[in-house]
C-alpha cells in the first residue's frame, strides 16, 4: 500500500475524479460525463488521459472490473477497490493539510 | 475524392494536425490515412480539430477505448496511430490529453516500440566495423553499399528515438515542477 501511495500521490487531477466517481460502477464515458457533472463543467476529462488513468489504476489494483450477474454483454465497467478507497483517503487528507496550511499563513 | 502524398514525422504531429485542419477548412475531409498518404472526400469547409494517439493494444481492449472517444470521429488506424477529428469547440474538449502526465506515457510508449522495432537493424552494427569487408564477404562492392545503407538507417532511427526522449522529457520535467 505505501508502494502505491509513493508512487501515485500527488494524484493527477484527472485519476484523483476518477477515484471519487468510481465509488459507484462507471463505464468510461459514464465517467466523463459524472466528473463533468460533479464538477459543474470545471474539469473535463479527456477521452485519451482517461484511458492511460484506468490502464494505470487498474495496473496498481486501485479499481476493477464490476461483473454484474446480469447476462448479456454490456460496456465494461469499473468500481474502486479497496486499495483505491485508502488511496483516495491518503489524498484526501494531504489536500486537507494543503489547505489548511495556506489557510494558516495567511494565503486565503 | 482527393489523395494527396505529404510526410509528417511523429515529432512534428503539430504540424500535420494544423495541415489537416487547414485541408478541413478547404473543404477537404479526411476520409482515409495510409502511410504518407491522405484521401479527402470534398465537401462543406468546416472548422476541425485534429488529434492523434499513439496505443498498442489487442482487438479486445480496443473497443473499450474506442467508446471513451464517443466525442471524436475515429478516421481510422495506420500502425498504432489513431487518427481523430472533432468540430472545433475552442475550449478544453478540443483535446484527447490533457495533462502533463499522460502526454509523457503515451511518448513513452512511442519510444518503446520505436526501440523494439528496429532491434534488428542494430542487430547489423557489426557491419560497421571496416576490417570485416575482406574475410567476410563475397561480393565487397554490394558489401559496402549495403553498410552505407545501415549506417543511415541506425543515424536516422537514434536521431528519431532522440527527438521522441527529448520531447518526453519536457513532459516530465513539466510533471515535478
Amino acid at each position: 500500500m505505501d508502494k502505491i501511495i509513493k508512487t501515485l500521490s500527488p494524484l493527477t487531477e484527472s485519476t484523483y475524479y476518477v477515484l471519487l466517481t468510481l465509488q459507484q460502477p462507471l463505464h468510461g464515458y459514464g465517467i466523463i460525463k459524472q466528473v463533468e457533472e460533479m464538477t459543474s463543467g470545471r474539469l473535463q476529462l479527456a477521452a485519451g488521459t482517461l484511458y492511460g488513468v484506468l490502464q494505470n489504476l487498474v495496473k496498481y489494483k486501485c479499481i476493477k472490473l464490476f461483473s454484474k450477474e446480469e447476462v448479456g454483454k454490456k460496456k465494461k465497467e469499473y468500481v474502486i477497490t479497496e486499495t483505491g478507497k485508502q488511496l483516495l483517503k491518503y489524498e484526501v487528507k494531504r489536500l486537507e493539510q494543503m489547505v489548511y496550511d495556506a489557510k494558516q499563513g495567511g494565503a486565503i | 475524392m482527393v489523395i494527396k502524398h505529404k510526410l509528417f514525422l511523429a515529432w512534428n504531429m503539430k504540424k500535420e494536425q494544423s495541415w489537416l485542419e487547414e485541408q478541413a477548412r478547404n473543404g477537404l475531409i479526411l476520409k482515409r490515412v495510409g502511410f504518407m498518404s491522405y484521401e479527402f472526400e470534398e465537401g462543406e469547409p468546416q472548422d476541425l480539430v485534429f488529434q492523434f494517439d499513439f496505443q498498442v493494444m489487442n482487438k479486445k481492449n480496443e473497443q473499450e477505448y474506442l467508446d471513451l472517444f464517443q466525442d471524436w470521429h475515429l478516421v481510422n488506424r495506420v500502425g498504432s496511430w489513431y487518427y481523430f477529428y472533432k468540430l472545433r469547440s475552442n475550449d478544453k474538449t478540443d483535446v484527447i490529453y490533457n495533462d502533463n502526465q499522460s502526454k509523457k506515457e503515451m511518448y513513452t510508449r512511442l519510444a518503446v516500440i520505436l526501440a523494439v522495432v528496429a532491434l534488428p537493424l542494430y542487430s547489423n552494427l557489426i557491419l560497421i566495423f571496416p576490417n570485416l569487408e575482406e574475410e567476410a564477404f563475397a561480393f565487397p562492392n554490394f558489401y559496402f553499399f549495403f553498410r552505407i545503407i545501415v549506417i543511415i538507417l541506425i543515424a536516422l532511427h537514434m536521431y528519431s528515438l532522440l527527438k521522441i526522449l527529448y520531447i518526453r522529457a519536457f513532459y516530465n520535467k513539466s510533471i515535478k515542477e
